[in-house]
């Protein structure tokens, strides 16, 4: 249910391009990033605001998607998921982020827990 | 604590997951509106206010000739200002993104 989405072209950039500007995580993701880019893998990111968040990478398919669960220290915070996807178009390849989360209230949390057992069954 | 069924039933349809975070992210949207920006006509998002307004997710008025809808339950406003919060990091990250890859490109 609450899921946020942003998109960007890179113009003129292919999606090989594209992949080495996203992997190189800390120009512009985080201030520093402490993650191999390999399914399983753990790290951790301190971003701009100086906070830190643990990461589990979940998918690595270079050229096409990156995405990892991501989590702060904080007792309430049950962690989000990121994909990152690049489409090739026209004129460069297009990012598109979406991060997904449903640590925002209890109706949010047990209506998450029953739409993900919908999506397993489906 | 009142029984959870309903609210569990209003969110298994995409459609009106889609139709609550619309009214969740604007605040206020009439039947019309929300027609506009989905695939299903007015009378079919009508009938999933409804169900949503049933369930305690979101609280219906009358204004006029029209019903107007706003988020009802704490939950919804935490994930509407959670969505805003976590856009507008993005947003932030991918203007970064963008210069980053135009020095590559150039």
């Amino acid at each position: 249910m609450s899921c946020v989405t942003r998109e960007l072209l890179l113009e003129d950039l292919d999606p090989e391009q594209a992949w080495d500007a996203v992997v190189d995580m800390e120009n512009w993701l985080a201030e520093e990033a402490e993650l191999v880019l390999e399914p399983g893998a753990e790290g951790r990111f301190r971003l701009d605001d100086g906070s830190e968040r643990h990461a589990k990478v979940e998918e690595v398919v270079p050229c096409r998607t990156l995405s990892w669960w991501w989590w702060s220290d904080e007792a309430d915070d049950r962690g989000t998921h990121v994909e990152v996807r690049l489409v090739e178009a026209v004129s460069g390849t297009r990012v598109v982020v979406v991060e997904s989360g449903f640590a925002v209230g209890p109706v949010a949390f047990a209506a998450s827990a029953l739409l993900h057992r919908t999506a397993i069954l489906a | 604590m009142h029984d959870p069924g309903p609210v569990f039933a209003a969110l298994a349809d995409p459609t009106r997951r889609a139709i609550l975070e619309r009214v969740a992210a604007t605040g206020d949207a009439t039947p019309t509106a929300l027609a506009a920006d989905l695939p299903v006509t007015r009378q079919a998002v009508a009938k999933h206010l409804a169900s949503l307004e049933q369930a305690g997710l979101v609280s219906g008025r009358r204004v006029g000739r029209e019903h107007r809808y706003a988020p009802s339950a704490a939950p919804l406003a935490e994930a509407a200002q959670w969505m805003a919060r976590v856009g507008g990091e993005w947003d932030e990250r991918l203007a970064r993104l963008g210069r980053a890859a135009a020095r590559r490109a150039g």
